[in-house]
């Protein structure tokens, strides 16, 4: 199993230069160029030019590449825009990211697991159509209209939470952690529900009750067991797309995460800003599916047997 | 008389299979909602221009700025005075037209990729490899990438959705093929000396076509979705056109003025996402009962 772990670890870093490169090429093949878009459209051509040669734009694409490669070594990458280290600005940006995604993926998977668990259990009872109305509902709400909603009733109409920034205490999180969870418990009580379902129909559900186990036994030691591979799988991708932040949620509410500072790199052609964000977001993303792997390995004997070797 | 009974017989059972789908379509009570909606929401597009000229839509009338819902302007008026009916009648076309074109564009292309994948051990692995790659990295970060460097329009918009939908439909592709590669029938006809094309054309696309329906029937509404949402953050369509998240995304300016302005086009966007929702949804249980329910 180490052995693996270590294999899959060590793959990451051909992929991770894969995917620099991939943004690299996409960024650079196409039009546009940092100071058209950072300057105003007054700007002449040659304030231009000297913007563009001061930042380094204007060498050549493998100068440019060996540029920031030498960059990321260092741990030094210059932003086009402020000439600041890149990763002084995601050190202060990720704790926010983080505070906010872990936040809402907590709750909501609290709330979406044990919905889901709990209308499977009870399938067709009020609770079961309730959630499943929800969930169906939800799912076609996209999560900007949700959070316009919500400030227009909480914050616009009743003034009790603030619409914007993270400076008002736990009050400014309520808003953006409620449109996270409103907009991913759908997904998860469903997959979850029809997991648990497909699980409690097998023949060794029928054999557990058959031999006298006791039904909570039933539902706890042998269904979720054996429906929590899909639930998993959800859970821990939703979990590296967290990190990421979500650029919409923050964008609305001005809160000056990851996502937020993806958007102005993309807008200002800042390409250093975009390659090392898609850097840092695809190693949490790599991350978590090594992660998602091992879990499979612990709950499914099947798959951890082919790894003791 | 036993002859004609025979026929008659062997006629039903040759339609049973779509007949029975029909059937269980028409029995789930949510996916006959939802079909019902997605037909109004059809007319709508289709007849748009008859009911209010597309002149409308950027037509200012300054006198009438920002007024509520009223006999004249049935969805009240925007922050220039356009009238909010005509604009979100007719962001029907632009945001469900985004959705249905980058869907059958990312289909075919994904259905291509897919088959190479299954008939191919090279191709597959190399393939794969590659999506490994781009799946790494958010398809919300790809598409702000596309977005912002081609400008916002219709088309790149539409041309931005199914490059960064082509991956993942392609997964889910190849998994539902790879699932009937390994039925016997498909074993059959290679031996019996099929070519692969033929293979696939013939025995393994209709074979796999049902869960593919569905899962473009729901991606139809998830890109639509992701189109509002770019337009919302401001790097999607851009202002004269009605899109329904560019419209979303002035109405924040105005939330304590005039709330009409983003409730009405928010809930165009989420009723014709949950009418393409309950509609996927009837399709998957009527194609295969046992799952769903």
């Amino acid at each position: 199993m180490g052995k693996y772990i270590l294999k899959r670890l060590l793959y990451m870093i051909p992929m991770m230069f894969c995917v620099i490169l991939m943004v690299f090429l996409i960024m650079a093949f196409t039009p546009g160029d940092p100071a058209t878009n950072v300057l105003p459209l007054t700007a002449e051509p040659e304030v231009k030019a000297a913007f563009n040669e001061r930042v380094g734009y204007s060498d050549n694409l493998f100068e440019r590449f060996g540029n920031y490669m030498n960059g990321l070594l260092h741990g030094n990458v210059l932003s086009y825009t402020t000439q600041e280290n890149i990763f002084g600005e995601l050190a202060l940006r990720f704790p926010i990211t983080i505070r906010v995604g872990l936040l809402a993926f907590c709750i909501s998977a609290v709330i979406g697991v044990s919905l889901g668990i709990m209308s499977a259990i009870k399938q067709y009872s009020f609770l079961d159509t309730t959630v499943t109305i929800f969930a169906v509902l939800f799912a076609s709400i996209p999560s900007f209209f949700v959070a316009m909603m919500l400030i227009l009733y909480f914050a616009v109409y009743k003034g009790m939470l603030p619409s914007f920034g993270l400076e008002a205490g736990w009050r400014s999180y309520v808003l953006p952690l409620a449109t996270l969870v409103l907009s991913s418990i759908p997904m998860l009580s469903r997959l979850t529900r029809s997991a648990m379902l497909d699980a409690m129909s097998q023949d060794y559900i029928r054999t557990a009750r058959a031999k006298g186990c006791a039904e909570k036994r039933v539902i706890w030691k042998h269904a979720l067991k054996n429906a929590s591979m899909p639930v998993l799988t959800l859970l821990i991708t939703g979990l590296a797309a967290t990190m990421g932040g979500s650029v919409i949620v923050e964008q609305i509410f001005t809160i000056p995460g990851i996502g937020t500072y993806m958007l102005t790199g993309v807008n200002d052609k800042n390409v250093p800003v975009v390659m090392t964000c898609a850097l840092v977001l695809s190693f949490i993303f790599m991350a978590a599916m090594v992660m998602l792997d091992v879990c499979y390995a612990l709950i499914d004997p099947k798959i951890g047997a082919r790894y003791k070797k | 008389m036993n002859e004609k009974k025979l026929k008659n017989l062997a006629h039903h059972s040759r339609n049973s299979l779509a007949a029975d789908v029909f059937k269980r379509f028409m029995h789930n009570k949510a996916a006959v909602v939802g079909a019902v909606l997605l037909f109004i929401i059809l007319l709508c597009i289709l007849f748009a221009d008859l009911v209010a000229p597309y002149s409308m839509v950027t037509a200012y009338d300054s006198s009438a700025r920002l007024s509520p819902p009223s006999a004249e302007h049935w969805f009240g008026t925007d922050n220039l005075g356009r009238d909010l009916f005509a604009r979100v009648l007719h962001g029907s076309r632009i945001s469900v037209g985004i959705g249905a074109g980058a869907t059958l564009v990312s289909l075919a292309i994904s259905a291509v990729i897919a088959s190479f994948c299954a008939m191919s051990k090279k191709a597959d692995f190399f393939i794969m490899r590659v999506i490994d790659v781009v799946n790494c990295v958010p398809s919300i970060l790809l598409a702000m990438m596309f977005l912002a460097i081609m400008g916002g329009s219709v088309l790149n918009m539409m041309i931005t959705l199914t490059i960064v939908s082509v991956p993942s439909f392609v997964l889910h592709i190849r998994s539902v093929i790879l699932g009937v590669v390994e039925q016997d029938y498909i074993h059959a006809a290679r031996v019996s000396g099929s070519s692969p094309v033929k293979i696939v054309v013939k025995h393994v696309l209709p074979n796999a076509i049902n869960p593919i329906i569905v899962e473009a029937t729901m991606m139809i509404s998830s890109m639509m979705l992701s189109a509002a949402g770019l337009s919302f953050i401001g790097i999607g369509v851009t202002p004269p056109s009605p899109e329904w998240g560019a419209m979303l995304n002035y109405a924040q300016g105005y939330l304590r003025t005039a709330p009409y302005m983003a409730i009405i086009p928010g809930l165009a966007i989420a009723l014709t996402a949950l009418s393409i929702n309950l509609v996927g949804d009837g399709l998957r249980d009527a194609f295969d009962p046992k799952t769903g329910r």
